[in-house]
């Protein structure tokens, strides 16, 4: 069983990576980070059963409130780039080099 | 005399005028004028005052105590068991008791006169401050009892003379003036201080056994003295024996700091540019007390002086060649400010030519006549300059007796004392070349010089008395000059009856009738004879004095009457065998300043600006910036390689970010495998 939830963990993983990579609306790009993370989060609960230890689902715990804090932020950051007119796509906002 | 009562003075004599400085300087502008004439004149009062008592004191000290250091603070001591210290210590003796005199009394009436002259001038706060400082610092210097304490006051006076120079420092002319009068002085000071390393290597560290304690016989067992004081330096000079070369290096570098101080050849050349500054500074620091400071400093460090004849030698040649070299080119000067300045310089060029030969006594003697009648001389050009509204070409002037009496009176009295007739003059320059008789490189050699430089003095004398005062006015300013007010005339008056009688109370030359005064003599004599010295002048023979007397009167007397026959009454047309072409070179290079600043302009500022042009315009922009450049270079290529990857897409950090895990996580498998 648990070799089964490390692969399903590093599909997703994988999946969120190859779309942060490649897809240009910042919103899929959120979801897809949200992806790696929720990939990380199951690595914690499987560790926890297969070690029969609690200590990784409090992990978990911890990694749900720092995305949903990163989430908030990183949505907020959105809706202001959307307000000021921009279209919202990764490779247009490129004035951090600046 | 009460070391209490000494130290007490001493501070009181050096507080008043830096006290009244700093009231002029901070509290002059907000107060007024009123306020600024009251404070400057009466601090220097006060100090004559107690200058006064230090005076008394020292007369009825009993033989042997005539002369007290007191130690006022410890300034710096380093290391608890050593020696090594500085200590505020001032020395009260005839020598610092005589200078004071000259230094706070014709300050004084200086000080008084200023009050007068400055009535119109806005910046009358800055200028008291300034001349109380001067004040200060002049005291600081002659009563200085220890080496640093010496060298603070020289250049505390370099200080005060710069300011004062350039006083009226919108007008370029001052400002260069001052600069160069503090280059030279610096000069001076470099060699001074020179002076006082290899003082305190050879001198100020010869084993010492402290009065009390017990020292074995040998040399290890004494202990080791660290010190600049002068009573301990003087007490060591003998160690070194006499004719040692180090003695002889550390009295040229003493000696070339006198010249610097007091204008002599070849660092003469800031003191007639000098003249930039305002008449009472003229009168007050280049003339009656800053420039003879080199004078008091030969005479202070006698006793390494007397153990090294050959410095001495130099000095006296030096000085008896800038008074001849002077007082030639005082004769063609038309500026009334710079003829007495050229004439201070062949003056103070006689009193380094008494200390240069030993004799003390008659070169100080010299130092206080001359201070009376030169700073009657300038005060009443200063009179005269205030009513031409600051016209200084004497060719301007003309006819002035008739238009300001008292003034021309004493310009005349101060004038005969200059050119040594009846007055002042006669009896110190007299009394000082007569010790030129026996003593001396080349005994005789040098005062014949002297006489030769009699001549002149009267010549250059009286021609600017005849030409400023005499004849027909050749200017409208000279036509509607008026005699100037109260304040500015005491001082010339009380100036003028010191160098009428000072002479004939003071001391003579020579025996008239079985009567001479020496009181000069009973009075300073006494400090140069206690040092473990070696010989000082010889006194001249009564018949040999009386004949250098009448020599140098008389030839003094021909270059007066000369002069009242050429520029008085007119009758004698003397420069005109000087038009041809023969001697046309005599009043072209008298008139040229000997060509000594062109001479230096040539080999020293010349040069020096085409080196910095050469650095400027070459070394500094290929070399210097070159390697500033080549670093700047090498930063910002590597920046600008580094900067093409921040792109600003997300896509690229992502990217990059990606790679270096999974090149992490790669290296970390193969570094698990290869340790199992």
């Amino acid at each position: 069983m648990f070799p089964y939830i490390l692969l399903t963990a590093g599909f997703l993983f994988a999946v969120g990576v190859l779309g942060v990579l490649i897809r240009r609306n910042p919103l899929v790009v959120f979801m897809s980070i949200e992806l790696m993370l929720n990939a990380v989060n199951l690595v914690l609960v499987g560790y926890s059963s297969y070690l029969n230890s609690e200590e990784g689902q409090i992990f978990a715990f911890m990694v749900i409130v720092v995305a949903a804090a990163e989430v908030v932020v990183g949505l907020g950051l959105l809706t202001r780039v959307f307000r000021i007119g921009r279209e919202l796509d990764v490779d247009d906002l490129d004035e951090m080099q600046q | 005399m009460n070391p209490t009562v000494i130290a007490g003075l001493s501070a009181t004599i050096l507080l008043l005028p830096i006290l009244g400085s700093a009231l002029c300087g901070f509290l002059g502008v907000p107060l007024g004028r009123r306020f600024v004439n009251w404070v400057g004149t009466v601090s220097i009062g006060l100090a004559f005052a107690a200058v006064l008592v230090l005076l008394a004191l020292l007369l009825h000290a009993p033989q042997g105590h005539q002369s007290s250091t007191v130690v006022l603070w410890n300034w710096l001591s380093l290391g608890a068991g050593s020696n090594l210290g500085v200590s505020v210590n001032v020395t009260v003796d005839a020598l610092s008791v005589w200078m004071l005199l000259v230094i706070t009394g014709v300050g004084f009436l200086i000080h008084v006169y200023s009050v007068g002259y400055m009535e119109h001038d806005p910046g009358v706060a800055r200028f008291f401050s300034y001349m109380n400082f001067f004040i200060f610092a002049m005291a600081l210097l002659v009563l200085a009892a220890n080496m640093v304490i010496l060298i603070i006051g020289w250049a505390g006076v370099a200080l005060a003379s710069y300011l004062l120079i350039g006083f009226w420092h919108d007008r370029r002319s001052a400002a260069v003036a001052a600069r160069k009068a503090m280059i030279t002085q610096v000069i001076g000071d470099v060699a001074l201080v020179l002076a006082a390393f290899l003082i305190f290597v050879n001198l100020g560290t010869a084993p010492y056994c402290p009065p009390g304690a017990h020292c074995p016989a040998a040399a290890g067992g004494a202990q080791h003295l660290h010190t600049l004081n002068l009573p301990q330096i003087f007490a060591h000079a003998s160690s070194l024996g006499p004719n040692s070369p180090t003695l002889t290096i550390i009295c040229i570098l003493i000696a070339i700091g006198a010249f610097a101080k007091s204008a002599q050849f070849p660092l003469h050349t800031w003191l007639p540019d000098a003249m930039e500054g305002p008449t009472p500074v003229s009168a007050l620091i280049h003339a009656a007390t800053m420039v003879t400071a080199g004078v008091y400093l030969i005479a202070r460090f006698h006793p390494l002086f007397d153990l090294a004849p050959v410095a001495a030698g130099m000095v006296a040649s030096v000085g008896m060649g800038t008074s001849i070299m002077a007082g030639f080119i005082a004769l063609s000067q038309t500026d009334i400010k710079r003829v007495i300045a050229y004439s201070t310089m062949s003056q103070i060029g006689l009193m380094i030519f008494a200390v240069g030969i030993g004799a003390y006594a008659a070169g100080l003697y010299h130092l206080m006549i001359h201070a009376f009648f030169k700073a009657l001389l300038f005060l009443a050009a200063g009179n005269v300059i205030h009513t031409m509204h600051d016209e200084q070409d004497i060719r301007q002037m003309g006819g002035l007796q008739a238009r300001m009496r008292i003034t021309a009176w004493s310009f005349l009295v101060g004038s005969l004392a200059l050119g040594g007739f009846l007055f002042g003059g006669m009896f110190s320059k007299e009394d000082l070349l007569g010790f030129g008789t026996v003593n001396g490189p080349a005994a005789p050699a040098l005062y014949i010089v002297g006489v030769a430089v009699n001549v002149l003095t009267g010549l250059y004398a009286f021609r600017l008395y005849g030409v400023t005062f005499t004849g027909e006015p050749r200017s409208d300013l000279a036509r509607h000059a008026h005699e100037a007010r109260r304040v500015m005339l005491i001082p010339v008056v009380i100036l003028a009856a010191l160098a009428a009688v000072a002479g004939w109370v003071l001391q003579w030359p020579v025996t008239i009738a079985g009567f001479r005064p020496a009181f000069v003599d009973a009075f300073l004599n006494p400090v140069f004879h206690t040092a473990v010295s070696g010989p000082i002048a010889h006194e001249p023979g009564a018949g040999l004095a009386g004949i250098g007397f009448v020599i140098g009167t008389g030839l003094s007397v021909i270059g007066i009457a000369v002069a009242l026959r050429i520029w008085v009454r007119r009758d004698l047309d003397a420069p005109a065998w000087f038009r041809g072409p023969i001697l046309g070179w005599l009043p072209r290079l008298s008139f040229h300043k000997l060509y000594i600043d062109e001479l230096y302009d040539a080999l020293l500022v010349r040069p020096g600006y085409a080196l910095a042009r050469v650095l400027r315009r070459t070394v500094e922009p290929e070399v210097m910036d070159g390697w500033v450049r080549g670093v700047t270079g090498v930063a910002t290529d590597f920046s600008a390689g580094i900067r093409s990857v921040q792109t600003g897409l997300i896509r690229d950090y992502a990217s990059i970010m990606v790679f270096f895990a999974v090149a992490f996580t790669v290296a970390l498998i193969i570094a698990a495998g290869l340790v199992h």
